[in-house]
């Protein structure tokens, strides 16, 4: 661990020092856009962008069959008098290439569903956490550890690890793979909008975390020789002392902090961002988070970066109460800001380059809960939007819908994967520019799954 | 570990012995993993020039000595060998037990280099009062001739020296503390205690001494949120805030009952003044363990009762204090045990599992089962043992059926009252659950039980689980004192959890203490590389303005939470801001805070910084009634700012428990010199703004 520790100190401080000579000039901290902006747009642009839906998504309400014998299962179980049923009528109908059966889609999923005709969207039915191939008879041997519980089902799906703990997520174990590509004291492949977590801590990297809106910059430096003075103490006192570790990881993250300000506090803040338009009338929290991936992604030529990881979120998913109502204001929400970001890759000429995709803690039961809402489950449904997706598919096996039957861990529905978060990741990585050798390493289970790539992306 | 009747005398209040007259420095090398200490300066320098060889580090630790047998009554002299060249180690041994002394002097691998220093011995396991213990580990080296003793007056040093592998040998010497050491621990304690140290606790600490301080502070009475008036469950149209100036007290009545900011603004302005200041710190600390959310329930007056409550029962008994969390229509409301009614055939529902789930998972006992200590108990194929599967949630899902709101008053009682949150829950016997209900460790309660009967019956089922002591304890540790606790520590609580000393379980009073008079909190200097905190925003903030004079209404802490990831009463979920299993990235030690410490969040700190030290006063909010706005006082530090050295010492030792390095100081003294000696304000600011803003400050230790 202090091996890796100083490697990734090496790294920011030669970030920190390239950066340092400009910033701390006549100009202080103010803009650099000039300089950056006369560097070249990067070729080979990629951007995966994770969307975490946390709480633990319903996905026995984003996705029904709506073939009689298909939504007369679901209606049995979610009734009319339990409150959790959405009527066969609003479902927002869409028709999976090679399925013989149709299915709908959640109604606030309005702004989607055209996408998913054009082929931008794909759906991943019945992914989970799994430590190998599971069905019904195996489960008790098999299932993961502290399966219905947020927090080690969120680890799980963030590492990609369900035996045992994991101190990195695969979005930070891609991040450590993917640095050469910004360079190997570049700008950091991991941006979080929404904090920090384990998918996107890596062993070498560590991400950029901004806030859903604004600039990140320090207040209060003016460039007189006074203000010069103490900034340069206040950065001499960040790497100053290394004799305790939360000393040292504060020092760390600060001293980061103050460098990266220099490169993304002129992009967040500036008023050249042709894609905010986009996003106009949308307060969302997830929406704002999109822009500012948006608006980093657009300035690509000032960051340097070639390889990014994105990490958005929206909670408020734990509807054991209550859920068709918060499920509307959600997916009201997240349906028209992943339609605002798609489109701005379109504008931005590289839909292709960029891909968005959803995680969440598990599936919810597909038996009601007392209130209108549904206790903790296993196995979700899943999308995935951009303009290399193979969409229009659903990929994955929907499960059946029955109350103890063959897909049902349990009596309550609770769907036992039939596809894993292994797989899943390992699509999305491949894409991103994994090699074998990567995805093994990021993917340590990987090879317990028949396949490593669902098809999904280009 | 039997650490229990050392620190009981140690800590009591007494005068203090005479002033140390010496120091003894503690070196290691890495390449020869030994460690070496010296009380002399000459050697001091020689080691550090490298004239022992080069690779000798100094550790940190440090402890005080007397030169002389006459600078203090009844001192022992301290005998120094060193390994005799040729035949025993390349190592030094020191020993005030004049028996081993005269016994390492009839052996040919050491030799009796003479009388280093001269200290107090501990007398019946103990030190006296004014000093401290040093403890011996030793690296069991003899059998390949390479001997090496350890000395440390940090009692986590010792315990992780032998986790590590190192033999205990125990107190062997007494350390006097210095004027400065005591009072580094007495800014210690308040960091630990209070919401920020000031002269006027720090002064009551002196006087008092540690554990007087902690027992006048638990005989407080309790500090009240003001009873803001029970309103309807939904806003009348009638209820909206009215913008116009001059502003009333009543004047934004949706802000003001249908939002918890007068909640969180009197939390911050209390913080400052309250004396109840560690009960206030352990009903803060217990609000993000028995987490609600004014995301779900902004209701104020709701949320009011709430936090009352936890400060009501902070110094209470844990099985209470539980069952009045769960009897909370806002945690009923939170968590869906509200109006949880049983199965019902008709619309094929199941009764909740929710609140289940998160008081085994989050409140109480954790997912696996775990020793006194702490650590995992494992089976015997070396896996750790879940404390309960699906069965066990069904039941205690069962269990907590047949509840719901309290009765509006005037309203008729239903089945599934609708919302209100004066007063309990209330049991309701048509939607209540009467079956069996399998419970942790295999206990099923019995048939057609009441409502009250089955919540009691499960509430003292999970009381009772071993896990509670060390899972409740060490997060409490984790609160207060340290983040990544040692096993001992953990257990030494956790054992004051399952019996006070009267033979009551769960007493929280008795667990408090311990907590903050354990040797691992208070005595010296603590050098451990893991030991201390990150303090919470939250308390960053509060420590700041009552360190430096501050005088606020609240409303600026309020928002500033907001850009430090802690905006309080509001966490995002029931897994608080911050989990308290969350691992520092890059290593493997636990740091709660760091969960919402970024990139955003550190720049968000310092620029909290600046607008408190580089503005006169933050301006008062003209939409709050009675607005004073945020204001801090440098003057004690304006008065000292004409000699930069001087105004870093005062900073370090009222903020910084003396934990300033001299690289730390050099940089402080540097920018503080950039600005015209006449300018004490601004030189003040320069060097508070550093301090604060540094993670050395940040950091608790």
């Amino acid at each position: 661990m202090k091996t890796e520790r100083r490697q990734f100190l090496r790294r920011a401080g030669a970030l920190s020092a390239a950066g340092l000579v400009r910033r701390l000039g006549a100009a202080g901290l103010a803009s650099t856009a000039g300089a950056a902006a006369a560097q070249s747009v990067p070729s080979d642009y990629k951007a995966l962008v994770c969307v975490f839906l946390f709480g633990g998504v319903d996905g026995n309400s984003l996705l029904v069959p709506l073939d009689a014998g298909g939504f007369g299962r679901y209606a049995a179980v979610r009734t009319e008098a339990s409150g959790l049923q959405i009527p066969q009528a609003q479902w927002l109908p869409i028709q999976p290439a090679g399925s013989p059966t149709p299915y709908g889609l959640h109604p606030e999923f309005a702004e989607l569903q055209p996408l998913f005709t054009s082929g931008k969207l794909a759906l991943l039915a019945n992914v989970g956490t799994l430590t190998a191939p599971t069905t019904r008879a195996n489960y008790a041997a098999a299932r993961p550890d502290s399966l219905y519980s947020h927090s080690d089902q969120q680890s799980q799906w963030q590492s990609a690890v369900s035996e045992g703990p994991s101190r990195t997520g695969w979005g930070g174990r891609l991040a450590d793979r993917m640095q050469a590509f910004n360079g190997a004291a570049g700008f950091p492949v991991v941006t979080s909008i929404s904090g920090t977590n384990l998918f996107v801590s890596g062993d070498s990297t560590s991400p950029l975390a901004l806030a859903a809106s604004g600039g990140l910059a320090l207040a209060g430096f003016n460039g007189t020789a006074a203000s010069n003075a103490r900034l340069a103490a206040l950065q001499a006192i960040l790497s100053a002392d290394r004799d305790n570790a939360y000393v040292a990881a504060a020092g760390d993250i600060g001293a980061r902090a103050v460098s990266l300000s220099g490169v993304v506090n002129p992009i967040l803040t500036s008023n050249a961002s042709q894609v905010a338009t986009l996003f106009a009338g949308q307060n969302s929290s997830v929406a704002q988070q999109l822009l500012q991936v948006a608006k980093l992604i657009e300035a690509r030529a000032q960051t340097g970066a070639r390889r990014q990881v994105f990490f958005v979120s929206l909670g408020g998913f734990d509807t054991h109460t209550n859920e068709l109502p918060t499920l509307t204001t959600l997916i009201g929400q997240l349906s028209p800001a992943l339609r605002a970001f798609h489109d701005a890759t379109v504008m931005m000429g590289i839909p292709e380059r960029v891909t968005a995709f959803t995680l969440s803690d598990f599936g919810r039961t597909f038996m009601p809960a007392s209130g209108a809402g549904s206790d903790h489950a296993w196995g979700n449904h899943h999308l995935i939007l951009g303009g290399a997706v193979r969409g229009g598919t659903l990929y994955g096996r929907y499960p059946e819908l029955a109350r103890g039957g063959p897909d049902d861990a349990d009596t309550e529905g609770r769907w036992i994967p039939t596809t894993a978060v292994d797989q899943y990741g390992a699509t999305l990585a491949r894409w991103f520019g994994a090699s074998p050798e990567d995805l093994a390493a990021i993917f340590p289970n990987l090879g317990r799954f028949p396949s490593a790539d669902l098809g999904f992306l280009a | 570990m039997k650490f229990a009747p050392i620190w009981l005398t140690l800590l009591s209040a007494s005068a203090a012995l005479a002033e140390p007259t010496g120091t003894a420095v503690e070196y290691y090398h890495p390449g020869l993993r030994h460690y070496f200490v010296t009380a002399s300066e000459g050697e001091m320098a020689f080691v550090e020039s490298g004239g022992a060889g080069a690779g000798w580090v100094a550790t940190g630790g440090r402890f005080g000595v007397y030169r002389s047998a006459s600078d203090a009554p009844g001192l022992a002299p301290v005998c120094r060998f060193y390994g005799t060249p040729g035949i025993g180690p390349n190592s030094h041994f020191y020993t005030a037990n004049a028996d081993e002394c005269a016994f390492v002097k009839t052996l040919p691998g050491w030799s009796y280099e003479g009388i280093a220093f001269h200290v107090p011995v501990p007398g019946a396991g103990s030190c006296a009062d004014g000093s401290t213990p040093v403890w011996r580990t030793y690296n069991k080296g003899a059998a390949r001739n390479d001997s090496n003793h350890r000395f440390t007056v940090d009692p986590t040093v010792q315990a992780r020296m032998v986790a590590g592998g190192h033999a205990d040998e125990g107190m062997v010497m007494c350390a006097p503390l210095s004027s400065a050491d005591r009072d580094a621990d007495g800014v210690r304690l308040l960091r630990q205690a209070t919401f920020g140290p000031n002269d006027a606790e720090l002064a009551r600490i002196r006087s008092l001494g540690a554990a007087g301080w902690v027992d006048a502070q638990l005989a407080l009475p309790v500090t009240a949120y003001p009873d803001w008036p029970t309103v309807p469950a939904n806003r009348p149209d009638t209820c909206v805030d009215d913008r116009s100036q001059p502003v009333r007290p009543d004047s934004y009545c949706a802000r003001d009952n249908y939002s918890l900011f007068p909640l969180q603004v009197e939390f911050f302005r209390s913080s400052l003044e309250q004396s109840d200041q560690l009960r206030g710190r352990v009903a803060f600390a217990l609000s993000q363990l028995f987490v609600v959310s004014g995301i779900d329930n902004a209701r104020n007056y709701a949320m009011r009762h709430y936090q009352q409550n936890l400060r009501d029962r902070a110094f209470g008994n844990f099985y209470d204090l539980l069952v009045s969390v769960t009897l909370s229509p806002v945690m009923g409301d939170y968590l869906d045990m509200v109006n949880n009614n049983k199965a019902n055939p008709a619309t094929g529902t199941n009764p909740n599992e929710n609140y289940a789930r998160e008081i085994l998972q989050l409140f109480t006992i954790g997912l696996f089962e775990l020793n006194a200590d702490g650590s995992l108990r494992r089976d015997g194929a070396g896996k750790p043992v879940p404390t309960y599967d699906l069965d066990e949630i069904e039941g205690f899902a069962r269990a907590f059926t047949g509840w719901t709101y309290p009765t509006i008053p005037g309203a008729s009682a239903r089945n599934n009252n609708p919302r209100h949150y004066l007063g309990n829950m209330i049991p309701v016997t048509a939607t209540h659950e009467f079956g069996t209900k399998l419970l942790l460790a295999g206990v099923t309660a019995p048939a057609n039980l009441t409502p009250q009967a089955d919540l009691a019956f499960a509430h003292r089922n999970i009381f009772e689980h071993p896990n509670v002591g060390p899972f409740v304890g060490k997060q409490l540790i984790q609160k207060l004192v340290t983040s990544d606790p040692t096993p001992g520590y953990v257990e030494r609580v956790s054992r004051v959890f399952a019996n006070n000393g009267a033979g009551q379980r769960g007493d929280l009073r008795a667990v408090v203490r311990a907590i903050l008079l354990d040797p691992e909190a208070r005595g010296a200097r603590k050098i451990d590389p893991t030991y201390g905190k990150l303090t919470e925003p939250a308390l960053f903030m509060t420590g700041i303005a009552r360190a430096l004079g501050g005088r606020s209404d609240g409303v600026y802490f309020r928002s500033a939470s907001s850009q430090l990831g802690q905006f309080v009463f509001y966490p995002p979920s029931v897994f608080n801001y911050f989990p308290p299993d969350y691992v520092v990235p890059g290593t493997s030690i636990l740091g709660p805070e760091f969960g919402i410490q970024t990139t955003n969040t550190a720049i968000a700190r310092s620029n909290v910084a600046n607008s408190l030290l580089f503005s006169a006063r933050i301006a008062p909010d003209p939409a709050f009634y009675g607005a004073i706005g945020t204001s801090l006082d440098l003057a004690p530090y304006q008065a000292v700012a004409s000699d930069a050295s001087a105004l870093a010492d005062r900073l370090d030792r009222n903020l910084m428990a003396g934990r300033m390095s001299p690289a730390m100081k050099s940089a402080v003294v540097s920018a503080v010199n950039a600005i015209a000696t006449g300018d004490s304000l601004g030189r003040a600011r320069t060097a508070a703004y550093l301090v604060v803003t540094s993670p050395q400050y940040q950091v608790e230790r």
